[in-house]
């Protein structure tokens, strides 16, 4: 998996998922938002791609765009094309056809993801009787042997458990079963891991891996935590304010990053190395309003390099190598040490 | 990365200013006798940070209330500057807690959401009974040090905040009374990695600034580690380590600190995944395995640790460990020290004090 300094996911010819354009334009009594701009990013069979940035960066409106789960009022163009069919703009009947299969979701908080007044095994089974007619006892037999698969301890009785009578982890295993009842070829795990301890973090996290290489599904993991995507994942995309604003294989991004954004994000993770009582690396201040985006990089009122260009003009996506996309006016250089000049400890609050 | 350590002011860890001694907090829920924290004891000492970490359910929020008295322990002691708090007076109490501040994980729910900012902050100087003219002013200089312009924010109220500006108003509002104990309790688990750092800065300057001593509770041992002098790593009620916190984190020996360092995510795409041997969940408090109560997950666990409840002794690297097989030092404690080894842990700690200035001063 770490080994994805090749052209990671580029072959055309095995795309599962591919994004291009997509832009969700809601309308609010504040004006005309886009929480999702211009997105473009493509994803193999087998591929994992991580998805990081801040909160209101647009990531999960990102993955509900995906899947056209975007609030009435909300406007989706571009093209999402999943194993050769554009599901932008298709009726509803046949838009949940082809979803509902083909792609599986997992969210951030199971206790609000799963109905706490059902039993498992029907929320699990639910989405296999209803998209492929199988019948209830079959359903059962594959629930339970699904809640195997993930990991749940003694799923026949489980099966038949609510929601409340799981612990955290289980409850997330329980919405991967559900997410993988119809046999997806694309899993969403959007934040699926945030509200876990890191004990159990980690064991979903190989939990969501070992089950993707074994059906060789996409996974697109959306994340706040670079040390999450960072040795899990093919390519990372890097969101910002609605739009991408690096792309890379894994291990190029943490090695060669360009964009300003990027940096800082990888910068402020407190780390086992660190000295006990040593000051952080913080990025100033917080995102931007999508109503009051500001002129130029969105990024450049908290980035300690901004120069007047950064403001005057919108940078665009330029790709620096194969698979490599940054938008920066004054990108990163790396000769080793690698980024020894930047010095801004927390100096600075909004 | 630059360290601005010379700014920090350096923990004098030699007088302890927090003591708490074999802290047993029972509670009473539906099915029985909930045993959240059993026997814990530790001695925080002045302008000194301790870390509890370990998984929900742990018992490391019950020590935080149970320090504060909310509610009081059931059994066990806590000396707060050499006075106990358990054994006080109701109005004795009241004063005695404004020594004694706390900020919790969810900051937006802490702060009363139709209350102004300006008023939250005031609000432990208009218990104490502050002149209005000084309340007002140190409400100002409050926000202004937690970086958030007083007529800009003063009289907005808390759902118009987001949660970094929201845990700024929590910090200003404890530390307005200027208290000597700063309890945070998961302080950045609900906030973004950027906004973390901003905040983990704030507490840091602010520790320095009034020589706080701050009992730091953490389920993610990367957060615990930047700030902590002493780390205790807590498993069902139980410390199963506690010494310097470089040690912890570089020489662990118990195989639960062990686990939750390999369950860190590290945000480096080259470094292994570590196979970590620890399996399954945390076991529901109401009913402990028997001996060891981590045995049960444990990847190294033999018979001796289903009958026999390890000791917290210290071993060669200077922490103190409860595990019949620590992962390194010595492995079989003498029978003697065995048998008395929770009636020394303050004393250990006391011991281990003069190491610790030093790392501050680094």
């Amino acid at each position: 998996m770490t080994a994805a300094a090749g052209p990671g996911g580029t072959s055309a010819s095995a795309d599962l998922l591919s994004v291009t354009g997509l832009t969700c334009e809601l309308q609010t009594p504040a004006g005309t938002v886009r929480p999702v701009e211009d997105v473009s990013f493509v994803l193999g069979h087998g591929k994992t791609l991580g998805l990081v940035g801040e909160s209101g960066a647009g990531k999960s409106m990102l993955a509900r765009a995906l899947l056209g789960l975007v609030p009435r009022n909300a406007k989706l163009s571009g093209e999402v094309i999943l194993n050769g069919t554009n599901i932008v703009g298709l009726p509803a009947k046949e838009h949940r056809k082809v979803l509902g299969a083909g792609i599986g979701l997992v969210f951030q908080d199971p206790m609000t993801s799963l109905n706490p007044v059902v039993p498992i095994g029907r929320q699990i089974t639910e989405g296999m009787r209803f998209h492929k007619g199988i019948k209830r006892r079959e359903a059962r037999e594959r629930g339970i042997d699904l809640l195997q698969q993930v990991g749940v301890s003694d799923p026949v009785k489980r099966f038949d458990q609510y929601p409340h009578q799981l612990s955290g982890g289980m409850r997330q295993r329980v919405t991967i079963a559900a997410a993988l009842a119809c046999d997806p070829r694309v899993l969403i795990a959007d934040e699926a891991t945030t509200a876990l301890d890191v004990t159990v973090q980690k064991q979903i996290l190989d939990l969501l891996q070992s089950i993707q290489q074994d059906r060789e599904m996409g996974l697109l993991i959306i994340t706040h935590d670079l040390g999450v995507v960072a040795g899990r994942t093919d390519d990372i995309a890097v969101m910002y304010a609605g739009q991408i604003v690096e792309k890379a294989p894994t291990t190029v991004l943490f090695d060669t990053h360009r964009n300003r954004y990027t940096a800082a994000l990888l910068r402020s993770m407190p780390r086992l190395e660190h000295e006990p009582h040593q000051k952080l690396a913080t990025i100033p201040g917080a995102p931007p309003p999508l109503n009051a985006l500001p002129d130029g990089c969105r990024f450049a009122p908290r980035c300690d390099f901004a120069e007047p260009e950064c403001t005057a003009t919108a940078p665009e996506l330029v790709e620096e190598t194969p698979g490599h996309q940054y938008r920066c006016v004054r990108p990163a250089e790396h000769a080793a040490p690698r980024e020894a000049a930047y010095v801004s400890v927390s100096g600075r609050r909004q | 990365m630059t360290t601005r350590s010379e700014a920090v002011g350096v923990p004098d860890t030699a007088t302890a200013l927090l003591e708490v001694d074999h802290l047993v907090q029972r509670y009473t829920v539906p099915g029985g006798l909930l045993e959240a924290v059993s026997d814990v004891s530790f001695t925080i000492g002045r302008g000194a940070t301790l870390g509890l970490v370990g998984e929900s359910g742990s018992g490391k929020s019950s020590v935080g209330r149970a320090v504060i008295q909310l509610p009081p322990p059931t059994l066990g002691s806590v000396r707060f500057d050499g006075r106990d708090l358990t054994t006080m007076r109701r109005e004795e109490l009241r004063l005695a807690r404004g020594g004694i501040q706390m900020i919790f994980q969810d900051p937006i729910s802490a702060l009363n959401p139709r209350r102004r900012i300006r008023d939250v902050v005031a609000e432990g100087p208009t218990i104490l009974g502050w002149p209005k003219d000084k309340t007002a002013r140190r409400v100002n200089e409050m926000l202004n040090l937690v970086g958030l312009d007083p007529d800009n924010f003063g009289d907005r109220r808390p759902h118009e905040l987001s949660g970094g500006q929201c845990q700024r108003v929590a910090i200003a509002r404890a530390l307005i009374v200027e208290p000597k104990v700063l309890i945070c309790d998961e302080p950045v688990a609900s906030l973004d990695v950027s906004v973390q750092g901003q905040i983990l800065n704030l507490l840091e300057d602010m520790r320095a600034r009034y020589g706080l001593s701050m009992l730091f509770i953490s389920h993610d041992l990367s957060v615990v580690h930047v700030v902590s002098d002493q780390i205790g790593v807590m498993y069902l009620g139980k410390l199963v380590e506690y010494g310097d916190a470089q040690v912890i984190t570089a020489k662990s020996a118990h195989p639960y600190t062990r686990g939750l360092l390999e369950s860190v995510p590290v945000p480096d795409p080259r470094a292994p995944l570590p196979d970590t041997k620890l399996i399954g969940e945390i076991p529901s408090p109401m009913s402990p395995p028997s001996g060891c109560r981590f045995r049960t997950r444990c990847g190294y666990a033999q018979e001796r640790c289903a009958t026999e409840v390890p000791r917290l002794r210290a071993i060669d690297t200077g922490q103190l460990v409860a595990c019949h097989f620590p992962l390194h030092g010595d492995v079989a404690p003498p029978p003697d020290q065995a048998a008395t080894g929770q009636a020394t842990t303050g004393q250990t700690n006391t011991a281990q004090a003069p190491t610790v200035p030093a790392q501050g001063g680094k």
